[in-house]
């Protein structure tokens, strides 16, 4: 698949571009983590 | 706009990489991009664009493998298990993070992996058949109270099985039967076919069908409207705030060890 085609694809889905620094990508995922980690144990799922 | 997204994640990595805790003069070999899912899908194509994208500034290639299984944590114990030395890099999504708490035993920890860069973010949605009498999310938790409903996703553990757990068990407090596809694309044959009352899966697979009107979007759970389907309002919106999952996509390598730091100045490129 061409690029453009692709880069298309992508948006059209519903994907939204992220820009985030090293920094700021450790930080969004310690939240991503936690909030994760809350919405399994409230329902109590495991695998 | 993802074009230039792209690049930015590429030179994001790149940066990240060449810091003076991996090896001065990197990329001196082939780097290995191991994919948590099956190639063609979103997150094996974003994976290619970006390491097709640091390519054409780096003299090595950057190997795209799939190695799907297990949510997404037979590639993520595979990164986690190989030399801290940022050839080998795993794409991955926010499955990883809800695995975090929800494996028990994936074999590897949080601390063995550090992300990079998140290259895309989509929501997850709720939709039902257009014959549904709920026309928004409102009326259908309302509807809920009321009388039990059965709704459909890709699977149980997937992040849009966790999120809809999440929001109609502790959020919207009401009553229904899980029905777990194989896939997103059998929740959703499911769902047009009127045989589950709604369907919670990540947005992009369903875009199609509520653009061509097959299906309602009742809410995507992210603090904005999603530019593909503009219509379908958030859960905030319709009285849920701050209630959000979805699916990112991010690179991550093993996290250096303390003896993986080079003790020599990174020579200059």
């Amino acid at each position: 698949m061409k690029e453009q085609d692709s880069l298309d694809k992508i948006s059209k889905a519903g994907f939204d571009p992220l820009v985030k620094s090293v920094a700021e990508s450790n930080a969004y995922y310690k939240s991503e983590v936690e909030s994760w980690g809350k919405m399994v144990k409230a329902i109590g799922f495991s695998n | 706009m993802f074009k230039i997204s792209l690049l930015a994640a590429s030179a994001v990595i790149v940066s990240a990489l060449a810091q003076p805790c991996w090896a001065q003069s990197y990329p001196s070999q082939n780097v290995t991009v191991l994919v948590s899912f099956p190639a063609g899908g979103l997150a094996d194509m974003i994976a290619r664009l970006v390491s097709t994208k640091i390519e054409a500034n780096l003299k090595h290639s950057f190997v795209t493998e799939n190695r799907a299984g297990a949510g997404g944590n037979i590639a993520a114990k595979a990164v986690a298990g190989a030399a801290p030395d940022g050839y080998t890099l795993l794409v991955t999504t926010s499955g990883l993070a809800a695995n975090m708490t929800a494996s028990k035993n994936k074999g590897f920890e949080q601390g063995d992996l550090r992300p990079i860069a998140f290259v895309a973010f989509s929501p997850d949605v709720i939709a039902v058949h257009p014959s549904n009498p709920a026309k928004n999310l409102k009326e259908f938790v309302a509807n809920a109270k009321e009388k039990s409903f059965t709704y459909g996703s890709a699977g149980v553990g997937t992040g849009p099985h966790i999120g809809g757990e999440y929001f109609f068990q502790e959020v919207a407090k009401v009553k229904y039967v899980h029905v777990p596809f194989q896939g997103g694309t059998p929740a959703i044959t499911a769902t047009l076919g009127n045989h589950v009352d709604a369907l919670v899966l990540t947005l992009p697979p369903t875009t199609p069908h509520i653009r061509s009107g097959a299906l309602r979007g009742m809410g995507v759970a992210s603090d904005k409207r999603n530019t593909a389907t503009p219509d379908v309002p958030t859960y905030g919106e319709m009285g849920y705030p701050n209630v959000f999952s979805g699916s990112w996509v991010a690179f991550f390598p093993r996290r250096p060890t303390p003896s993986s730091r080079s003790s020599t100045p990174r020579s200059t490129r």
